[in-house]
């Protein structure tokens, strides 16, 4: 094993896990450099940040303090660990197919060795500011309770505990690339639905187990007994730092030797399954032979061709199929259910008015979410293969009518089923009830316009291994714009709520519905407008 | 005879790269056209004016007398378009994105679906028509591309390097098919780097030098032009393109 092709490697593979992230190739964080500046940054400011409010915490305090530090600085090896292996994971999902390759490396004279170094060392380094922001963190409860000899140990095996989650994502990775070549070969269409439900699935567990909730009771369980767990490999960094600051060196220095060789037999289990899985057979899925159409198409007569003309049924369609099958845009389902975990962490402990609060903001942020997504990444999904639309007599009214239809009806159908699951769950009364699926519709509404705005304004079409479909700009003024309408809207109602006012609450609910209602008309006219220029010029 | 292209001192820029230069050219109708030029020369870029993608910053171009970007809907009718390179819908099957095609044309349903079957079977996709274009080969994307512009049957083809990664059966399948389909009247504009199919089947050729038209004709004039008589197309393009020095540039890199 060459350092010197390790160290080409990896800044190659840092340099595209940055960019990936829309960063351009100007600026220090387009650069390996300003990734570590970042990090060096990220430590101290949460160092700071942390330690100043310490210093007004009173001396009662003190002590119960000073235990929970000591206990953070034994959970942090372990947080380090599952942090790298989420955003491995998340990477992975996220990653345009075209690119889900090792290609363009792999005729290079690297060694898998090499190259899973690297490519571990990469995903620790790209995301190094989060573990470093964790260890500056945990200095500040040092400094302040006296804990630094533990510090120091703990910041260690933190660094080795993430190179060590690289390794798990690489190892993750290598299987994935196995199961779905060998899996998509033989299934079709049924391997499409599984990696979609898989791939749910997966956001929805890594939301579920780092929800700040979820992760603080485990640890809480845990971090006491982790001598109890010697048995689990992933713990043995933590085990050290416990040992090392109740004075047992003996057991440390023995638990920190059989980590090293831990860390050592993952590196290689992660080389070994990279060689051997190396590339992803570029993967030939057969969907049927059934001549035409297929279980995502519209119908192409009847009501539909009452509605919407051949082109508007065939952009439906395309577009349907590519929220489906597309790994990257699967991601997007999950939205509905990820929302919906803080209500189900809270269980039944929730009072009546608890739960209608509860209730009506999830169902509005997840319908929102779902819409606002849907419709912002409408045009940039595209990519470059927007030219077949372009070069093809479509007018930009039916371009613009098809991109509203499918996020609007989506959105339509998910306030609805809210409306339904929270009502019968929390046996709302008809006013709640009422209430809520008025602001639902006019959630979906306003989102799916806003979404159309300024995604079609600043449409993200480049071809990257993670294209986010819009840039950060439009995405973080639709934020903003959806939030601010949201809240105009729902004006009349939440004062209901909130002030003493004489309003009753239908009207409430009709003023709301109207001001809704002339937000979402105003959005879609600013969206049909900025369609029709973005018809003026093919925008590659 | 009737001219399907006209390009009247067209101009383009982008930032300070004049890619199209005072270009003026007409095409007649039923012709096969060849633009011949090095990369970068503008011929992509003149492509992409003709079917309406890009707008000139000077000039005007003309389709059948129709400006593109006055009255798209109508030149994107009759136009059929290759791009250089045809970035597919990779989620969908050829089948699939056939049929996207032909509905986006306003293809008749059973007409579409006739002329796709036929035109797999003559490029050898036949049995491979519900695979996901992901994974397809370059050059079977090419085809299905090929396939894609000449579904709806248009009276203008427009192909930038089409027989890019086309394997020579179907490489020979689409010279004879524009030889086939001039004789119907339909006017192809195609580039190509590969100067013996441009000698081959093109009636008339133009080559672009910087975004400039340097000279058009049939071979036989630019050969008179480039003052190369009997010389091979190839000769003629160097000459007139400046790159008549090939071989001392070869003899310095053998060094």
């Amino acid at each position: 094993m060459r350092p010197s092709r390790v160290a080409t490697v990896l800044k190659i593979l840092v340099l595209s896990q940055i960019r990936v992230r829309g960063r351009r190739s100007k600026g220090i964080l387009s650069r390996p450099r300003g990734i570590l500046l970042l990090s060096v940054l990220a430590f101290f400011a949460s160092a700071a940040l942390v330690y100043y409010p310490l210093s007004f915490i009173p001396a009662s305090e003190a002590p119960f303090l000073g235990f929970i530090s000591l206990q953070l600085l034994y959970s942090v090896p372990l947080i380090a660990l599952a942090f790298v292996v989420l955003y491995g994971v998340f990477f992975l999902i996220g990653e345009n197919a075209q690119y889900s390759s090792s290609e363009m490396i792999n005729f290079m004279p690297v060694s898998s060795a090499e190259y899973v170094l690297a490519s571990s060392l990469s995903t620790v380094v790209s995301y190094g500011y989060i573990v470093a922001a964790l260890l500056g963190v945990s200095l500040a409860l040092a400094l302040k309770f006296s804990l630094l000899g533990a510090w120091a140990l703990s910041s260690a095996l933190s660094i080795f505990s993430a190179i060590l989650g690289g390794f798990v994502s690489e190892i993750i990775k290598a299987a994935v690339n196995r199961l779905s070549s060998s899996f998509s070969k033989r299934s079709g269409r049924t391997a499409i639905f599984s990696r979609a439900v898989l791939i749910v699935l997966v956001l929805l567990l890594s939301q579920f187990l780092f929800n700040p909730g979820i992760l603080f009771r485990v640890l809480e369980a845990l971090v006491p007994r982790f001598q109890d767990f010697w048995f689990v490999p992933l713990l043995w960094p933590s085990i050290v730092v416990v040992e090392a600051s109740m004075g047992n060196f003996v057991r440390a220095v023995l638990f920190a030797g059989i980590t090293v060789l831990f860390g050592g037999a993952v590196m290689a289990a992660g080389v070994m399954v990279r060689t051997k899985y190396w590339v992803p057979v570029p993967v030939t899925i057969k969907l049927g032979g059934s001549g035409s159409g297929g279980s995502t198409s519209i119908p192409g007569s009847g009501f539909g061709r009452q509605l919407f003309t051949q082109v508007e049924l065939a952009l439906l369609s395309k577009d349907l199929r590519s929220l489906t099958r597309r790994k990257e845009m699967v991601r997007f389902w999950a939205i509905p259910f990820i929302i919906m975990i803080p209500i189900l962490l809270s269980g039944g402990s929730m009072n009546r008015y608890e739960a209608y609060a509860y209730s009506g903001m999830i169902s509005m942020m997840g319908t929102g979410m779902f819409g606002l997504f849907l419709s912002a990444m409408s045009v940039g999904q595209e990519g470059r293969a927007i030219w077949n639309i372009f070069a093809s007599p479509i007018d930009p009214e039916s371009y613009f009518k098809s991109k509203v239809l499918l996020p609007i009806s989506l959105s339509l159908i998910l306030a609805l089923v809210y409306w339904l699951v929270f009502s019968i769950a929390f046996s709302l009364g008809s006013n709640a009830a009422t209430t809520l699926l008025v602001l639902n519709f006019e959630v979906a509404c306003i989102s799916v316009g806003v979404g159309l705005y300024f995604g079609s304004k600043y449409p993200e079409l480049s071809e990257k291994p993670r294209s986010s479909y819009i840039t950060g700009t439009g995405m973080l003024l639709a934020f903003l714009v959806f939030g601010v309408s949201v809240l105009i809207s729902a004006s009349p109602v939440l004062q209901y709520f909130f002030v003493d006012s004489a309003l009753a609450i239908y009207l409430g609910l009709v003023l709301s519905l109207l001001l809704g209602l002339a937000i979402s008309a105003l959005f879609y006219s600013l969206a049909k407008k900025q369609f029709r220029r973005l018809f003026y010029e093919i925008p590659l | 005879m009737p001219v399907a292209v006209r390009a009247s001192n067209l101009k383009k820029r982008f930032g300070n790269l004049m890619a199209i230069d005072n270009l003026s050219l007409e095409i007649e109708e039923g012709q096969v056209f060849g633009l011949l030029g090095p990369n970068g020369s503008g011929k992509s870029t003149l492509m992409k004016m003709m079917v309406g993608l890009i707008r000139p910053d000077g000039g005007e171009v003309s389709i059948f007398g129709i400006r593109p970007y006055e009255k798209p809907m109508e030149i994107r009718h009759a136009i059929g378009y290759v791009p250089e390179t045809p970035r597919l819908y990779e989620f969908l099957t050829a089948r699939e994105y056939l049929e996207f095609v032909s509905d986006l044309y306003g293809v008749e349903k059973s007409e579409g679906q006739a002329r796709t079957r036929h035109f797999l079977k003559a490029f050898e996709l036949e049995g491979r028509e519900d695979e996901m274009l992901s994974g397809y080969s370059q050059g079977m994307r090419q085809k299905v591309a090929i396939i894609g512009a000449l579904l709806h049957r248009p009276r203008l083809l427009i192909m930038d390097e089409p027989l890019n990664g086309l394997d020579p059966r179907s490489a020979k399948i689409v010279k004879d098919l524009l030889n086939l389909l001039s004789q119907e009247g339909v006017t192809t504009v195609f580039s190509t780097h590969i100067l013996e199919i441009a000698q081959a089947i093109c009636k008339r050729i133009a080559i672009l030098y910087n975004g400039a038209l340097v000279s058009e004709g049939t071979v036989g004039e630019l050969s008179a032009v480039a003052g190369a008589q009997g010389s091979s197309l190839e000769e003629v393009f160097l000459k007139l393109t400046g790159g008549d020095d090939v071989r001392s540039v070869v003899e310095e890199l053998g060094r």
